[in-house]
């Protein structure tokens, strides 16, 4: 029976294998960079609102605390977007006729809601809960940076799942005393190697079971 | 599938050669046919048909370039989706954004009320749950309250006013309307009618005096398909007034039920059942004296009462009387004033003497002795019914003061009558019943006397309130034919059905989530109802509808509520109340304090022996023919309900059908088995459904549930089931004789969720009597079935390292868990379950993660002991299900077994080695509506099932937000309500504390009326569930396997009367 394959076909089938060997590990390369990217993680880049509303005006300038607009924050699992009455409480003083502000007003007289568009959105099957962590000293910088530096809101980091294990496997790194919770760039005066121990003992925080999955997936 | 016929006498012989304690699901498990246990083995018993498809190679090719397709179109749609957040313009008062709110508001049914608070995400109703304060509910809730949230979004529900079917505009209706009031005024009303459903709301019934003021010739008929007219033409026959009882069970030590299912259906279950479970559940307290109370029940259908009974006999429903006054001739009730009248020969008690036969001799002088010995036993043991109403006699007499005799709603007056005198005799009345004013109207017209109005012309404008008499109204009435005569006919209703399409105007109605309005419950407390959500389909309130077909303006509900109360707080207002503080508490509680009806006094006629009617005759030829309202549809109202279609039915565990539940001897003699198609022939009229063997079912009566095969009931409910109401008679509301059975000679596939999720005879129930717990507390240690010694094992240890701050578990108590279902509804609700239709149910695929199963126990299939074991997720330390995961999608998490929906890729190796069965796979997008075609297997080889067009999804509208919506192909299961164990356990390290015992509370747990569900953390010192572990009658479910179950049960408890069970019962 003659050979049905010439010899090269060996060579050809050996390259073929490396070939596809290498294909996987290139292709997968491409796909886990591409998750890392600040594309994949949405961040960095500035969403268009209904209003160009800016926090850098506002928190950084003006100095109003967070609560003030997000006030769910201490007792819901969401922060809460503040109702257009909100605003009106001061630019119905100031600014009034302001161009910028005219779907506010516009808002109130025809009843119907701004429609901000989303920044930070979780997966439908994380259940994150904004109070658990101000009332334990995770300071909202923590997640949505400096805020008080951003003209219009943008999301720093990507909230993969590694971001919030990251966390939850350490927190002290990041926790404050509960009064500088919602301060901006504040700075501790002890090192947080020092302040962070402390700070886990006080808000009786146990990180044994923190990363069980039933803390965020239910 | 050829099916070898089921052979009854062969399930007697082989349930009769059993030993010991013997339990069974069902009458298919003991036939033992090969089909069956191939049925059983398929763990989901359709799919291999599909498996089994030829599937050729250009379907292959097909298929895959399809996926590819898809899968490209899919990468292109990678897109980031950028959502929106839509806060509030004026955030109302106390709202946090993303917290629930909850409102006291309640919920009728047949009028009555029942108390719930209403739970709300930002204005969007979720779920309700039972009002801990509301005398009626005690916290609990029954499943057709739950279901009135997804009602309440339900597309088929009616959003315009229509004009002989064609939308029309409420302007038109109006002005329609204004001429027609003018005609009317100018005559007093006359021709004018209303035709309510059974109301008990104090305002709208003072509206309608007010109107009958304006109008004196008006009138309003009142019509309610669950007609309970016996009751209070009873107690008028008994007392001379018409009143209303209210039992108190927990009260009495020895209770006869005549027919009533008063922990199932009767006005006020939710507070009766927990009444009657407190003295029956044995928990271990200080001062604990084992005691427990006797139930004897003569059922003409099995019911959940029937089954929770100690002693149970079925009775056909029209034998029911006879033996009440045999019941009352042994307690010398009737002979204390009056000499009873003579009684029919086959009245008197035989003791002892006749032989019952079995096979039964027709037009017996004695059909009294005869069917006893029928129904009793199989054996044929004679006189048994006679020793049955003997011993269940002496027992009521020997606890006088602390006895009651309790009458079906469904009986007639003189049931009732003899009842309420048996309850005088034995010192009931003031210590076990009381009676007081009948909560709803009294004064209104009957339906017949409808009927005999628009016979005489004097109606020509008919307005129909809410109801559907079109469709169940009995058949001999005619009310269509009526109906067609009156020139003017106006129905407000929630849907479109064929009263609707009958009408000349349709105007669509609020839900009782959308309005105000109020209702008395079972005990007369007035409860109210607040709007949770304002009208999503273009709804009018009743008021309105009323005013403007009488000619005046319109006006809001809160408007016409308010009003009248305004004007009649006074009676129950504390002291130095103005009408608004008064108005704020009562609508924060839900209903109006010390409303409830106060108790009368009643006196017992003299002559009431003479006033009876005569007794009925002996029981003709044929069958007789019963009706019910069915567990899940009720009347009818509830069949677009996908929650209540698909929820296993009590006794039967069926779903999405009705049934004409036989006898097994009935069904022997008839040559018919299950789902066999039977003709149904009642004085000329004629229907045919399925046949569904029922061990318990009286013998030679076939039931009928009520509701079913409308087919203007919406895209769910249209066409399900078989429509009984054209058997329905005036004089046969509930049950007449003369019923012929045919065999059509064709079978009809029953989705029956029986013997789904089963765990093949492993795991049973533990049980016994009252006598014997006391003898040996410690019974459930005999069990074989114990867990391995520690370290028996190869395997390491589970364990929880580091240790748990909370350890869950919970508590499930056979003895208490009465079978109603409520859980199941309340667990769907709460946990975002989809439902999956009939087709995906006979594959076994429904969703339900919580399950109860019914056993029955015994050798006797015509009325064996029944049992209800509900089966969630034993949250096992050692969960097998772990260990088989190739992605540890289930996981220990938290100390519970965890599945984790976005890890799981949908092997279902999980489900294959769970041991109790309590896996459910997402075969399909339930979550979208999407529902597979099947060529439909078994019986119509060829055919393909139809598809609906809208699936059988939730409203996304009533999802709980805060459980995952899960997708196709990947596993769920029960979590013990992780979402609220975590909602409070945040709320406790916000606050720094421990979550406290019986702060978290499961939707299961919540929903059940009987308190038989106890949830709650090891770890915390004299947690009620810790208690409820050390209690004697604790056991774990196949402890043996080492799986260390966090949820356990307490063994089931019966009292019987030895004195029967020695005669074999």
């Amino acid at each position: 029976m003659p050979q049905v394959f010439k010899r090269r076909a060996n060579a050809l089938a050996r390259n073929l294998i490396v070939a596809a060997v290498l294909f996987v590990a290139v292709f997968g390369a491409v796909v886990w960079g591409y998750f890392q990217t600040p594309y994949n993680g949405f961040t960095g880049k500035a969403v268009y609102q209904p209003v160009p509303f800016s926090h850098k005006h506002h928190v950084g300038a003006l100095g109003i605390d967070c609560r003030y607009c997000h006030n769910g924050v201490t007792q819901s699992g969401f922060a809460g977007i503040p109702p257009t009455h909100t605003c009106m409480t001061c630019h119905s003083q100031l600014w009034t006729n302001a161009a910028m502000l005219a779907p506010v007003r516009r808002s109130l007289e025809t009843d119907t809601p701004i429609r901000w568009k989303r920044v930070t959105k979780l997966p439908d099957y994380v259940y994150f809960n904004h109070s658990v962590h101000v009332n334990h000293g995770v300071p909202c910088e923590a997640c949505h940076g400096r805020v008080d530096k951003m003209p219009l809101i943008y999301k720093v980091h990507g909230f993969r799942m590694r971001f919030c294990i990251g966390c939850h496997l350490n927190p002290a790194p990041h926790l404050r005393p509960e009064d500088h919770v919602f301060d901006m760039g504040w700075q501790p005066d002890v090192p947080q190697s020092v302040l962070g121990p402390r700070l886990m003992e006080k808000y009786d925080i146990d990180t044994s079971h923190l990363t069980d999955c039933y803390v965020c997936h239910r | 599938m050829d099916k070898l016929p089921l052979n009854i006498a062969d399930i007697r012989r082989k349930l009769a050669g059993t030993s010991g304690r013997e339990y069974w699901k069902g009458l298919e498990e003991i036939a033992e046919r090969p089909e069956f246990a191939d049925y059983l083995h398929d763990e989901f018993p359709r799919l291999a048909a599909l498996w089994e498809r030829q599937i050729d190679r250009r379907t292959v090719l097909k298929l895959m370039a399809g996926s590819v397709a898809f899968a490209t179109a899919g990468l292109a749609g990678c897109s980031r989706p950028i959502g929106e957040i839509v806060p509030y313009v004026n955030m109302p008062e106390g709202e946090i954004p993303g917290e629930p709110m909850y409102y006291a508001t309640s919920l009728t049914l047949g009028g009555y009320a029942r108390g719930v608070i209403a739970e709300s995400y930002t204005g969007r109703p979720t779920f309700v749950e039972g009002n801990k304060k509301h005398p009626a509910t005690l916290g609990a809730i029954d499943p057709w309250a739950q279901a009135a949230v997804p009602q309440l979004y339900d597309p088929d529900r009616s959003t315009v006013e229509t004009y002989r079917g064609v939308p029309t505009s409420w302007p038109r209706f109006l002005n329609e309307m204004q001429v027609n009031a003018k005609r009317m005024a100018g005559n007093g009303g006359a021709g004018f009618a209303v035709l309510t459903q059974a109301i008990t709301s104090p305002s709208l019934l003072a509206e309608f005096e007010r109107l009958q003021r304006k109008f004196p010739n008006m009138r309003r008929y009142e019509y309610e398909p669950v007609d309970r007219s016996g009751v209070l033409n009873g107690t008028e026959l008994a007392f001379g007034e018409r009143v209303s009882p209210v039992y108190r069970f927990d009260e009495a030590d020895v209770i006869l039920s005549l027919d009533a299912d008063f922990l199932g259906m009767m006005p006020g279950w939710l507070a009766y059942s927990n009444q009657f479970m407190k003295v029956r559940k044995q928990r271990i307290k200080k001062d604990y004296k084992p005691h427990m109370s006797r139930l004897y029940a003569l059922a003409s259908t099995p019911t959940i009462t029937s089954a929770n009974s100690d002693n149970f006999l079925p009775v056909p429903a029209a034998d029911v009387e006879l033996a009440a006054r045999g019941l009352a001739e042994r307690l010398g009730v009737l002979e204390e004033k009056n000499p009873p009248p003579a009684p029919p020969s086959g009245l008197r008690p035989q003791r002892g003497g006749q032989e019952g036969t079995g096979s039964g001799s027709d037009d017996s002088a004695a059909p009294f002795g005869r069917e006893a010995a029928k129904a009793g036993s199989a054996e044929g043991a004679g006189g048994l019914f006679s020793d049955w109403l003997d011993a269940a006699a002496e027992d009521l007499q020997k606890h006088k003061g602390k006895a009651l005799v309790v009458p079906g709603d469904f009986q007639p007056p003189a049931v009732h009558a003899l009842a309420h005198a048996m309850n005088a005799h034995l010192g009931a009345i003031g210590n076990t019943v009381t009676y007081t004013e009948p909560p709803g109207a009294d004064d209104d017209g009957t339906l017949p006397e409808l009927m005999k109005a628009i016979e005489d012309n004097r109606v020509d404008t008919l307005l129909v309130l809410d109801g559907n008499p079109v469709f169940d109204a009995p058949a001999d009435l005619d009310f269509a034919g009526h109906y067609d005569r009156v020139p003017t006919r106006i129905h407000w209703g929630l849907y479109e059905n064929e009263t609707a399409y009958a009408s000349y105007w349709h105007v669509p109605a609020l839900h009782e989530l959308e309005r105000w309005g109020d209702s008395r419950a079972y005990d007369g407390t007035v409860s109210l109802t607040q709007p949770l959500i304002g009208p999503i389909f273009n709804g009018r309130s009743v008021y309105t509808v009323l005013r403007v077909v009488a000619g005046e303006p319109e006006t809001s509900d809160y408007d016409a509520l308010s009003q009248y109360w305004r004007q009649h707080y006074r009676r129950y207002a504390r002291t130095g109340d103005t009408y608004e503080l008064f108005w704020r508490r009562s609508v924060q509680l839900g209903l109006i304090e010390n409303s409830a009806l106060p108790a009368q006094t009643v006196r017992l006629r003299g002559d009431l022996a003479s006033r009876l009617p005569i007794a009925p005759p002996a029981r003709p030829n044929g069958f007789y023919i019963q009706f019910r309202p069915d567990d899940s549809l009720w009347d009818g109202r509830f069949a677009n309900s996908t929650w209540l279609q698909e929820l296993p039915r009590r006794m039967t565990k069926l779903t999405w059908d009705n049934v004409v539940l036989l006898a097994p001897s009935t069904a022997e003699q008839l040559g018919v088995e299950t789902e066999d198609v039977v003709e149904l022939e009642y004085l000329g009229a004629r229907v045919s459904g399925p046949v569904w063997v029922l061990p318990g079912q009286p013998a030679n009566a076939a039931t009928v549930q009520l509701g079913y095969g409308s087919t203007r009931a919406g895209h769910i409910g249209g066409d399900v089931g078989f429509n009984v109401y054209p058997l329905r008679r005036t004089d046969s509301m509930w049950f007449g004789a003369g019923l012929k059975i045919s065999k059509l000679g064709r079978t009809y596939d029953l989705a029956t969720t029986q013997y789904h999720q089963t765990m093949r005879g492993r795991g049973q129930l533990r049980n016994t009597t009252f006598d014997e717990y006391r003898g040996d507390p410690y019974f459930v240690r005999d069990y074989p079935g114990k867990p391995p010694r520690l370290h028996e094992s190869l395997y390491p240890e589970p364990s929880d390292k580091p240790p748990l701050e909370y350890r869950w578990a919970m508590t499930i108590d056979i003895t208490a868990c009465t079978g109603c279902m409520a859980c199941v509804i309340a667990c769907q609700g709460e946990n975002n379950i989809q439902s999956v239709g009939k087709n995906e149910v006979l594959a076994g695929h429904e969703m339900h993660w919580l399950r109860v199963d019914r056993y029955y126990e015994g050798k006797d299939i015509d009325s064996p002991r029944t049992w209800f074991q509900p089966v969630p997720c034993m949250q096992c330390e050692n969960a097998p299900c772990e260990y088989v995961c190739p992605v540890e999608a289930s996981v220990h998490s938290k100390g519970l077994n965890a599945q984790i929906y976005n890890r799981c890729i949908g092997t279902r190796d999980c489900s294959q080695n769970c041991p109790y069965k309590v896996r459910r796979f997402n075969w399909f997008s339930y979550q979208r509506g999407s529902e597979p075609v099947y060529e439909a297997p078994g019986n119509n080889p060829g055919s393909t099932t139809h598809v609906r067009s809208q699936g059988y999804s939730n409203p996304p509208a009533s999802a709980n937000p805060d459980v995952t919506v899960r997708q196709r192909g990947v596993m769920e299961k029960c979590t013990y309500c992780i979402q609220r164990i975590n909602e409070h356990q945040i709320e406790a390290q916000n606050d720094g504390r421990r979550i406290r015992d019986g702060e978290v509370q499961t939707a299961c747990q919540r929903a059940c009326p009987t308190g038989a569900i106890v949830f709650g953390d090891l770890e915390t010192n004299g947690s009620e569930v810790g208690e409820l572990k050390r209690n004697p009658l604790n056991y774990e479910m196949l402890a043996e396997l080492n799986t260390r179950p966090r949820t356990s049960y307490l063994a089931g408890l019966v009292n019987p009367n030895e004195k029967l069970r020695k005669k074999g019962k």
